[in-house]
Parts: C-alpha cells; sequence; structure tokens
C-alpha cells in the first residue's frame, strides 16, 4: 500500500567525520537526496564503507552535525517526535543481557511511551511471529545470534512504528527465519508500514523492495525501481519440449552465443530476430513451451555499478 | 509518572539486581546483620547466644579501647554506637563504597558501546535521560545495600538488645549522598573515556586525593586555631604559626576544600543528623560559654549557686557521712580579663603563702585542650584534704575546677577514677573533646561557613550537578 506522502526526505546530506588527533576526518556522505514514499519497501546497497549507515543513523539521530536536510515524517530527523514513529533493528545490535526477551520488549515499548497494557497483549503476539514465544523468558546473554535477532525485530516493532529500519535484518538467522522475517516485512508493507532496508544479502532486497538505491564513497551511484535497475540482457531463453540438435542449424544466421540448456536454448537476438526465431521453430514443427527475456539480476547490477563507478 | 519514566526506573532496577557483586555485597551486609541478633546488649551486660556468654561491659569497652562513658548505664549503648559507626560508617562507607563504584561503573560504558548505543539512543528518550537512569541505577545500588545493612542491624538490636536509635537510620541517605559524589563522577569519566577501567581507577584516585585534600584542610585548620587558643591564652604556642606556611599552600587547600565535594563530612553529617533526633542528658549548663556537663559527679548533688558567688557557677557536694567536705567547684573567668598562667602564678602564690611546699604539677586534657592541673595535700582542722584545680580554655573563657575531699583510706583510687569521669562528661557545642576531633566538633548546621553543613551540602552538590551536566554535555555531542 504505497501512498504519495513522503516518510523520508533527504536533501543535499553531507556528514564529515572531524578529523582527531591521530585520526585523519573523512567525507562519509556527500551531497546524498533521496525520498522514500510511505508504504514502501526501500532498499540501501553499497559496498563497506559506502555511507548506508551513516545515513540511517543521521535520520535516527545517532550521528550529529551535518549538512544539509533530512526528515522523517516532516519532522526534523533524530528528534524525539520523529523518533516515536520509528522502529530500529541495527546491525550488530546489543540488547540489555540483564534483561529477558519479554523484559527487553516492555523497556523498549514504554520507552517509546506504550502502556503495560498495550504491550501485555502486543508481545506475545510479536513474539510468535518472531519464532521466540518459547524462549522469551530466558535471559538475554543465553540467546544465540538469530535469537538475539529475532529479539532484535521484535523490539523494533513493540510499538507499532510507521517506519522501520532494518539493518542486516537477516545477518545470522536460518533459512526458515529468514523467509519469517521475509514475511513480517510483507506485512508490514500491507498494513501501510515504510520499510528501509540496508542489506548485502541482494536476492533479499530483490525480493522485498520496491525502490532501491545504490551507494558508494557516501555518494549515491543509482537508485530506482528493481526493474529500472535490472537492465535486459538481450539474451531469449527458450524452452522447448527435448533437446533437438537440428534446432542450432534451423537458427543459423539469427542472433549469437547460442548455446544448449537443459531446457532449451539460450540465444542473444534483436526483438526483430526473435519473431524469425519463433517462425522458423514453428514451421519445422517444433513446439515452443516459453520464451523468457532474461535481465540481469540485482548482483549483476550493483557487482557492474560499482566497479565501473570504481574504475572511474 | 510516564512511561519512559517508568521504563527507565525499571531498567536500572533490573540492571542493579542483575549485578554480581550486588549480590555478593547483599549477602556481606546480612552477614555484618547476623551478630545483632546473636549478641544482646543488655544495659546490665552482654549476652551471647541467648545466655550461652555473658561479658561485662567494663572489659568490653576495654578490649576495644573505647573509654568508659560518664553513666555507666549509658555502656550498653556507647559499646552499640560504636559497632554502628566502625560498621556502617568505617566499613560499609569506605571498602563498601569502593566496591560499588567498581561494580557500577560499567553502567554507561556499556550503553554507549557500539551495538548497545544504536538501539538504546533510537528511542524517543533523551541522552539526558538516559544518563540520568543509568546515575539512577547505581544510587538504587547502594540505596538496597545500606538498607539491608541499617535497617537490618536496627531491626537486630531493637529485638534482641532492646535498644533503638532512630537517629540511626540517617546513615542511609548520608552513605547515598557519598556514594553519589563519587558516582557523578564516575559518569563524566566512563563518557569521556568509554572505559570502564579509566572510569574505576580515575574515581578511586578521586575519591583518595578528595579525602586528602580535605584531611589536610581540616589539620591546617586545627593548628591555626589551636595556636591562636595559645596565644589568646597568653601562653607559649607549641610549635610555629601554622599560617606561616607557604601562602601558596594555604591557598590551594582552600580553594581545593571549597571547590571539591566534601566527601569527609558524610561521616560528621551522619552524626549530626543522629544527634539532632537524640536526647542529651544535661544537668548543667552555662549560659556565658555553652559548657555543659552530662552528669553530676558520683555520689553529689548540685549545690545552689547564685550570681553573687561569681567567678563561681556551679558547686556540687555529698550528703554522705565519709565524703563529708568533698566539693567539686567549677569556676569561670573572661579570658580577656584573665590570663591562665596569671591564674596559676596566683594559685602557687597562694599555696606558697599557706606555708603548702608539695605542689605537685601535671598537665591533663580538657575540651582537647591541655590543661595544667595543681595538686597538695591540706590540712584543714583535724583532717588533711586532698586538693586539685585545673585550669583549661574554651570559647574565650578561663575555667577552673577545683576538687577537694578529706583524704580517706576508703576512697583511695576511686576518688580519681570519678574525677576523670566527672570530666569526659564536659561537652560545649564547637570545642572538640580530642584536637583531631576539632573538625567534626565545629561542623554543624549553624557553624560559621567553613565549618557549616548547610555549605558542606550545597557546594558538594553543585559539584555534582556540575558533573553530571558536563557528562550530559559530552554524551549529547556523540556520534554513534
Amino acid at each position: 500500500m504505497v501512498t504519495s506522502e513522503t516518510s523520508i526526505r533527504v536533501q543535499g546530506l553531507s556528514k564529515t567525520y572531524s578529523r582527531r588527533l591521530f585520526k585523519k576526518g573523512f567525507k562519509a556522505l556527500d551531497d546524498v537526496s533521496i525520498e522514500v514514499g510511505r508504504g514502501s519497501v526501500f532498499g540501501l546497497l553499497g559496498p563497506n564503507g559506502a555511507g548506508k549507515t551513516t545515513l540511517i543513523k543521521i535520520l535516527l539521530g545517532l550521528v550529529r552535525d551535518f549538512e544539509g536536510q533530512a526528515s522523517l515524517f516532516d519532522e526534523p530527523a533524530g528528534s524525539v517526535a520523529s523518533r516515536r514513529r520509528v522502529g530500529y533493528l541495527p546491525e550488530a545490535h546489543r540488547l540489555p543481557t540483564y534483561l529477558t526477551g519479554r523484559q527487553v520488549m516492555e523497556l523498549f515499548g514504554q520507552m517509546c511511551g506504550r502502556d503495560m497494557g498495550f504491550l501485555r497483549e502486543r508481545i506475545p503476539t510479536l513474539l510468535e511471529k518472531v519464532g521466540m514465544a518459547k524462549d522469551a523468558d530466558r535471559k538475554m546473554r543465553e540467546y544465540s545470534k538469530g535469537m538475539m535477532q529475532r529479539i532484535g525485530l521484535a523490539q523494533a516493532l513493540i510499538h507499532e512504528p510507521e517506519l522501520v529500519f532494518l539493518d542486516e535484518p537477516t545477518d545470522g538467522v536460518d533459512p526458515i527465519g529468514r523467509a519469517a522475517i521475509r514475511e513480517i516485512v510483507m506485512d508490514l508493507k500491507s498494513r501501510g508500514v515504510t520499510i528501509f532496508i540496508n542489506s548485502h544479502l541482494l536476492m533479499e532486497v530483490e525480493l522485498m523492495c520496491d525502490r532501491v538505491v545504490i551507494m558508494d564513497h557516501g555518494r549515491i551511484l543509482r537508485q530506482g525501481t528493481i526493474e529500472e535497475l535490472t537492465p535486459r540482457t538481450g539474451v531469449a531463453e527458450f524452452t522447448i519440449p527435448m533437446p533437438n540438435p537440428e534446432v542450432e542449424r534451423l537458427l543459423a544466421g539469427l542472433g549469437r552465443d547460442f548455446a544448449f540448456t537443459t531446457r532449451g536454448f539460450d540465444i542473444a537476438v534483436t526483438d526483430d530476430e526473435l519473431d524469425q526465431c519463433v517462425d522458423r521453430l514453428r514451421a519445422a514443427g517444433i513446439s515452443v513451451r516459453g520464451i523468457l527475456s532474461r535481465r540481469l539480476n540485482l548482483e549483476q547490477a550493483f557487482i557492474g555499478l560499482v566497479k565501473q563507478e570504481g574504475w572511474k | 509518572m510516564s512511561e519512559t519514566t517508568k521504563a527507565l526506573f525499571k531498567d536500572a532496577l533490573y540492571q542493579v539486581l542483575d549485578n554480581k557483586v550486588f549480590r555478593l555485597l547483599v549477602i556481606l551486609g546480612l552477614v555484618l546483620v547476623l551478630p545483632t541478633f546473636l549478641i544482646a546488649a543488655k544495659p546490665e551486660q552482654l549476652v551471647v547466644l541467648f545466655g550461652w556468654r555473658t561479658y561485662e561491659y567494663s572489659d568490653v569497652l576495654g578490649w576495644f579501647n573505647i573509654p568508659m562513658p560518664a553513666d555507666p548505664e549509658a555502656s550498653h549503648a556507647t559499646l552499640i554506637l560504636y559497632a554502628q559507626n566502625l560498621l556502617v560508617d568505617q566499613l560499609a562507607g569506605t571498602f563498601g563504597l569502593v566496591f560499588a563504584i567498581a561494580a557500577t561503573a560499567f553502567f554507561v560504558p556499556r550503553m554507549v558501546e557500539k551495538g548497545a548505543a544504536d538501539t538504546i539512543f533510537s528511542k524517543p528518550v533523551s541522552r539526558g535521560a538516559l544518563l540520568m537512569s543509568r546515575y539512577l541505577a547505581g544510587l538504587l545500588f547502594v540505596a538496597i545495600l545500606a538498607t539491608v545493612l541499617v535497617v537490618g542491624m536496627h531491626v537486630g538490636l531493637l529485638l534482641n538488645s532492646g535498644f533503638s536509635d532512630a537517629g540511626f537510620l540517617w546513615s542511609i541517605p548520608v552513605m547515598i549522598y557519598k556514594y553519589g559524589i563519587l558516582h557523578a563522577f564516575s559518569l563524566l569519566i566512563a563518557v569521556l573515556t568509554r572505559s570502564s577501567v579509566a572510569a574505576i581507577l580515575t574515581t578511586l584516585m578521586f575519591f583518595a586525593f578528595n579525602g586528602c585534600v580535605h584531611g589536610a584542610w581540616q589539620i591546617k585548620e586545627a593548628q591555626i586555631q589551636r595556636f591562636r587558643e595559645q596565644v589568646e591564652a597568653g601562653e607559649e604556642p607549641e610549635g610555629d604559626d601554622p599560617s606561616d606556611l607557604i601562602d601558596g599552600l594555604i591557598v590551594t587547600l582552600d580553594v581545593l576544600h571549597y571547590t571539591l565535594p566534601k566527601t569527609n563530612d558524610a561521616a560528621v553529617i551522619s552524626q549530626s543528623l543522629r544527634q539532632a533526633l537524640a536526647e542529651r542528658r544535661t544537668v548543667f549548663k552555662d549560659p556565658v560559654s555553652g559548657l555543659k556537663v552530662a552528669d553530676h559527679p558520683e555520689d553529689m548533688q548540685p549545690l545552689p549557686v547564685s550570681e553573687a558567688d561569681l567567678p563561681v557557677i556551679a558547686r556540687w557536694g555529698s550528703d554522705e557521712a565519709e565524703k563529708a567536705g568533698t566539693r567539686v567547684t567549677l569556676k569561670r573567668w573572661p579570658l580577656s580579663e584573665r590570663k591562665r598562667t596569671e591564674a596559676l602564678q596566683e594559685l602557687e602564690q597562694r599555696l606558697e603563702d599557706m606555708g603548702i611546699q608539695q605542689v605537685e604539677k601535671d598537665r591533663s586534657h580538657i575540651l582537647g585542650n591541655g590543661a595544667p592541673t595543681r595538686s597538695w595535700s591540706e590540712p584543714r582542722g583535724e583532717q588533711t584534704f586532698r586538693c586539685e584545680t585545673t585550669f583549661f580554655i574554651a570559647k574565650g573563657q578561663l575555667f577552673g575546677l577545683e576538687f577537694e575531699a578529706p583524704i580517706d583510706p576508703a576512697v583511695g583510687n576511686e576518688q580519681d577514677f570519678w574525677k576523670w569521669r566527672f570530666r569526659e562528661g564536659f561537652e560545649i557545642e564547637g570545642v572538640a573533646r580530642r584536637h583531631e576531633d576539632a573538625f567534626s566538633t565545629q561542623a554543624s548546621w549553624s557553624a560559621e561557613l567553613k565549618f557549616n553543613l548547610w555549605f558542606s551540602i550545597g557546594s558538594t552538590l553543585l559539584f555534582v550537578a556540575l558533573t553530571l551536566a558536563l557528562a550530559w554535555w559530552r554524551l549529547s555531542r556523540i556520534d554513534f
């Protein structure tokens, strides 16, 4: 449920960590501008040191003294009012080890202004969702990394935020847990919650995000929808009933890079050539069960873009 | 109370209850409380394990080198107060606090370390409130321990010994107060360095340095006062004028004393609060000097004294036939009119005129100051009297304390004992019994600025507030 309202608005944002004794200063963000619509799932990609975490931390008030403008729901980024509407699962977070999972959720829920009446109903539901209902009364210090991550996600959602920042949400989580987290994200999206995901697992991002920004060295390299960021390769993937060595001869002179596959064959062709391929196969009585115009996946697009920028 | 405040309070409590050192200290506290349930300090004697053994107070107080009180019936109270002071003010108030500092120093570093800070500081709670929640956690840590120790001992003494001193409960806020000063400093160092080890070491060094500064300042003040009193009394001062110390040293001590928090005063504050509640027995009070006498000399009654009898201000005598003629007389002159050296010369001259050749010269201590004594035997009719006069100075007055009693083998050494105990019953507000106690005696709620406890607390709280403000300012500027 994407609306035209904006959850996050960032304009000309720059952040330079000042030079310290024996430490050189460096620019973590350089003139970054993004807008995230309410109810969308937004992915932030970039290699290590690209400035992704700094951007999130500025939006949450964890990093101060920046240039440019940043706001959440038209409130200044970092203000108490804006943070009240936000949930955050940090990367490699550490929750208070002296508390149990349930106490962590009570503590953070109350810190976000929710009363115990609300929390007593909300906590069991959330614990069930993240698969931690059985272990909720154990101390945090007894949890595995995956369990910590699940409780981390639950605490980020405890007060029913309108915007959730997830920094490496599936880090350390097993495949079943990852699927559960994806399900939770999609459920939140369906309720109009804006999700801001920072992840190195591009498959996850590709599966969940509507829009993606790719950053490197503090700058935005590209932003757009998944379709916009993953262009077609020009390769058509044909599915035919059974391997037929005649096919290569039939299509001689059309396209290039012909190669058999387990389900049929691949061939790089233009749109005109694609029609001719179909005509020749049908004329030879070969049934065409499917044609897929192959695109770059997000990982290929990301690596290509970052390498290209790195070589500049 | 807002949900956020409730959350921060609960967080502080959970943090304390989960602390292993805290649990250990609770057990140690209970170990210290246990003897109050097993040993009964009854007014007549000390009873161990419900009658298994009994001990006389004169023996017990002697083992611990504690002077017998003027009133023998107050022996059990003297022993209990000594034990309370030793266990609570000395042991818990010093070693207990060192443990508490070490155990709570990690509260802030753990909050600001990578991973933890991101989670907690992204919540809609100000950094100042989070810092204060860590401060509160430390105070709770000590408050619970102090309550276990003090209330436990109080209940034990009440049930087992039938002794109740509500003023002892003041030790709880005073211990929290003392720890609160050090915890604020520890918090500041923790925010600046983000290191528990640095916070512990620096706070302990600060604790020791602070103690040394105030200790040195108190010695300096006591020396100056003693020198002035001796000069005022027209006597040869013992030692050089302390004011001749290097000016810089005196100024430095003064500046440090006035600006640093006064951790050393915690024990004095505790005692003052206890005394404020306690009813002190007074049988005589001199309206001019404020000199109080706690009890009459043993087996004596007060004799009437009027304005016309001046310089005599109090007089006691005995009704008993065998003690007939026994007198204790207290005289007072303004120091401006009569110096002690003049008084001594006049006495010696009078004895010489009376033909008394054998006069013993001695020097004892009354109210913390040297008190020259002259003793002699004087024939009166058929009897011979043993006489003794001691001159002592306090509050700008010269006092003469005269004892006279017919020599009777039946009285013997006992005579000396009651004289000594009678002197122990003297007290003047602001005048120390021992020279080392000069500061604690002078410090009070109504004293002049440098000994004023309101100033001590006010300047200390100001230091704590500034320290916390600095810690908050630094924390608010950290990029996590």
